[in-house]
């Protein structure tokens, strides 16, 4: 039977050989790391050849929607089922609002400033995606971002349930695969755009990814909220 | 040299959240201590992405812009997963 003490001990003993493992495992990564040449990378003088047939000028833009939007179809697809793992999350359990819902006041007037400022610039980084640093994750995160600010400020959450919202969730996916349905109809390839239209269709499908990622993030928040605190109440 | 400061710094990041990982009990600082380690890996990603001395490589940013995303997805699903197990979710130190 061990007593209180040594077991205490006994955890403070693998503690520190978990520490002394973990920091030898870094160093030799770090080791490994400084000694390993810099590869000569193809990839950038690729991207560069063939930007003129993207559609868009940013090369990170080009990459996630044309070069390799098999990726983001995917992801789309991710985000798909993670809406629908966490729309039955949203009433269940939280009994009141999480103890970081205020209603300051102070916080309420620059709220009121903030939220239309957040939404004009998510529609300015959704534009300027096409040609500079930008494009739907930022757009969609800073509108879920604009989402959570009024949660917090106690405005009013809207009950995600609804038809509209579902077909918001889903918006992105559903674009994107009619966009390839089109492109394959027109070049007979999985995921080829046609190159005149392409610009226009990557941002069809970014405009629709923006209000995806905005709503599937907002969930996130609103399925998760309160249950934490709430949990670490039951626990103790 | 500003290149292998962030790729010792993402290592840095990887190797507290494994500790966190593997030491704390509760299951919220699991889920926190995974997203340190991503953090890490992303910011590894992105200084490897550094050759060139005015440009970067896309590949490596494109990957991390939806790898970030998706972690903030993926935690949200775990926190909700978590709170239908009858585990603390919290260590036994924060109580």
């Amino acid at each position: 039977m061990i007593n209180a003490h040594d077991s205490t001990s006994l955890k403070n003993r693998y503690v520190f050989i978990i520490i002394m493992a973990i920091s030898m495992l870094a160093g030799c990564v770090i080791y490994a790391l400084l000694q390993t040449p810099a590869p000569q990378n193809i990839m950038y003088d690729l991207v560069q050849a063939n930007i003129q047939q993207s559609g868009v000028t940013n090369p990170v833009t080009a990459i996630l929607l044309n070069f390799r939007a098999y990726d983001t179809l995917l992801e789309f697809a991710v985000f798909f089922c993670v809406s629908i793992a966490s729309l039955p999350y949203l009433d269940a359990g939280v009994s009141d609002s999480s103890d970081l819902e205020t209603q300051d006041a102070p916080l309420f007037s620059l709220v009121k400033v903030l939220a239309p400022l957040t939404i004009l610039l998510a529609g300015y980084m959704l534009w300027v995606g096409s040609f500079k640093p930008g494009g739907a994750f930022q757009a969609g995160a800073l509108l879920a971002g604009c989402g959570l600010l009024l949660t917090l400020s106690n405005v009013g959450v809207t009950r995600m349930n609804g038809f509209w919202w579902r077909s918001i969730f889903s918006m992105s996916l559903i674009f994107f695969i009619l966009v390839i349905g089109f492109s394959y109809l027109h070049s007979h390839t999985f995921l080829m755009y046609p190159t005149t239209l392409s610009g226009r269709l990557i941002l069809f499908v970014e405009f629709a990814a923006t209000f995806s990622i905005a709503a599937t993030l907002y969930l996130c928040y609103l399925s998760v909220r309160g249950k934490v605190s709430q949990g670490a109440h039951r626990a103790s | 040299m500003q290149a292998e400061l962030y790729s010792v710094c993402g290592v840095i990041l990887f190797a507290l959240g494994l500790i966190a990982f593997l030491v704390k009990s509760g299951v919220f600082h699991k889920v926190l201590a995974l997203n340190v380690m991503g953090i890490g890996v992303f910011m590894l990603l992105l200084a490897t992405s550094a050759f060139y001395p005015n440009a970067i490589d896309p590949l490596t940013h494109g990957m991390v812009l939806t790898g970030i995303v998706v972690a903030v997805a993926g935690s949200a699903l775990a926190l909700n997963l978590a709170t239908q197990i009858d585990l603390p979710l919290q260590s036994d130190e924060m109580k």
